[in-house]
């Protein structure tokens, strides 16, 4: 592991006592639906992630590869991009009502755009001469998009995932909040409705605990499996 | 083995810039190659070269002309080996030359290992391009082209961007991989020395693209560079080079 990380891991594990007996204690007050409770937000934050991360990749990649889609297509993006995570949130629970597609909603609707941008810009970065190349062989589109373009935009999909994660997490938890029967935002909001700051500061805190691993620990393993082609050292000379 | 023809190819693009004329980069430019050879196209940088091998592999349109690939008839299959490797850095060097191939997986994988035993990578079949060197990259490219069995070989300065010492050793590994294979190569250099060693024929472009002369070189083979017949052979084409750019200059 890179000192980097172990540092940041460090940090987290000092806080980690005071935060676990503000956890304890309000996992004491409010029994044993809490871990349903977490499992539930969960659920809705993946599955929406992981509609964003497909829709967001495929829409990147036709937007960079082509000026029609391209035309068609950026502004909706953009303007995806530009409304606020709370609104998808609001707009979500009035589709949708006390729904498990509610949180869903919210997040893929949120997270989406963040990953089309940033896919679609990648694809402009492919290096030409590789595209030249494949030309040259006639290797089929399939095959290119696979393993040409998909390959050399995984640098902007991590950046663009990185923020969709942030974004979708912000989604799900208004979205519960406004709009949810249970999840960890309408327990959140449950203890400040009751006025209990306890209860509400340890959920709070425990959001940013998940965040923290979830980007430390999943996403820079998954980075670096993806991108171990690059981590080689050369081996000895030799022409 | 293929048949190339190329009849009256003119190629000119648009002004780089405001109140400059169109550049004319080939000019009526004809020329046939059929067989086992070895064709160099050699001449200064800007003599249009690159243009002809990005109209071949058609990457560029012509303005005018025709060209015709054929073998026995029928279109023929082209490889190409660029300046620099131009290997896919998230793959392995065999998964670089199954990246290219179509038909069968097994079948080619099996090309593919037998050109990378010739060229000496049998070993780093599984190495990512980042963990070799230059020369060995550049090995995997030509090995790559070699494997898609093409009927025409396509090369762009391949060695241009090597160190003199791997350049020559990769030179004799061609000239040996091109007379076991059977291929028709086309090659293009501003290298005199290298085109001379390898070629049955040189035909030096000057500038704007037209043949300034088609030379037929009958040295026997293999050559190595330092063969006293290859290097007069290389000392009498420089002169006629200088020759040339002189003229160039004059008028």
């Amino acid at each position: 592991m890179s000192a980097r990380t172990s540092c940041g891991f460090a940090a987290i594990v000092r806080g980690v006592p005071i935060m676990a007996i503000t956890l304890a204690s309000t996992l004491a007050l409010s029994a044993s639906a809490q871990n349903v409770t977490f499992y539930n937000t969960l659920d809705g934050f993946f599955i929406g992630l992981a509609i964003a991360l497909v829709v967001g990749i495929a829409l990147g990649i036709a937007i960079g590869l082509s000026d029609l889609i391209r035309a068609f297509c950026n502004d909706i993006v953009l303007v995806g991009l530009a409304v606020p995570g709370v609104i998808w949130a609001l707009l979500a629970i009035l589709w949708y009502g006390f729904s498990w597609k509610t949180p869903v909603a919210a997040v893929a609707l949120t997270a989406t755009p963040f990953i089309a941008v940033n896919v679609a810009q990648g694809v402009k970065a492919t290096s030409r001469d590789l595209i030249r190349m494949s030309r040259s062989f006639g290797v089929p589109m399939h095959k290119r998009i696979r393993h040409l373009v998909l390959p050399s935009v995984m640098d902007y999909v991590f950046a663009g995932f990185r923020f969709a994660v942030i974004m979708g997490w912000n989604a799900v938890l208004l979205a519960e909040w406004f709009g949810g029967r249970d999840g960890v935002g309408y327990q959140t909001r449950t203890f400040y409705d009751s006025n209990d700051f306890t209860g509400f500061v340890s959920w709070v805190l425990f959001f940013i605990i998940f965040i923290v691993l979830l980007d430390r620990l999943a996403l820079e393993r998954v980075a670096r499996r993806t991108f171990r082609w690059r981590a080689q050292p050369a081996e000895g000379g030799g022409h | 083995m293929a048949t190339l023809i190329i009849e009256n190819l003119t190629k000119v693009f648009p002004p780089t810039a405001k109140n400059r004329p169109p550049v004319q980069a080939i000019t009526g430019l004809s020329l046939e190659l059929s067989g086992h050879v070895f064709v160099s196209v050699v001449g200064p940088s800007g003599c249009g070269k690159s243009t002809l091998l990005n109209i071949l592999s058609g990457v560029e349109p012509p303005t005018s002309g025709s060209i015709s690939v054929t073998k026995d008839g029928s279109s023929a299959r082209l490889g190409y080996v660029f300046q620099d490797a131009r290997l896919l850095p998230w793959r392995t060097v065999m998964d670089n030359m199954l990246y290219v191939q179509d038909g069968q997986r097994e079948r080619a994988r099996e090309r593919a290992k037998r050109y990378l035993d010739m060229v000496g990578l049998d070993e780093v079949l599984d190495s990512y391009p980042g963990q070799l060197s230059g020369g060995m990259q550049q090995r995997a490219g030509i090995a790559r082209a070699f494997s898609v069995d093409p009927d025409l070989l396509l090369m762009d300065e391949p060695f241009s961007h090597l160190d003199a010492i791997t350049a020559r050793s990769l030179r004799d590994q061609l000239q040996a991989l091109w007379e076991d294979a059977g291929k028709t190569v086309l090659f293009v250099t501003h290298d005199i020395m290298e085109a001379v060693q390898l070629s049955d024929r040189i035909v030096v472009l000057s500038h704007g693209g037209r043949i300034h002369a088609d030379i037929a070189i009958d040295l026997p083979r293999p050559r190595k560079a330092s063969d006293p017949e290859v290097a007069a052979f290389q000392a009498e084409i420089l002169g006629r080079f200088e020759t040339m750019e002189h003229d160039a200059a004059v008028a």
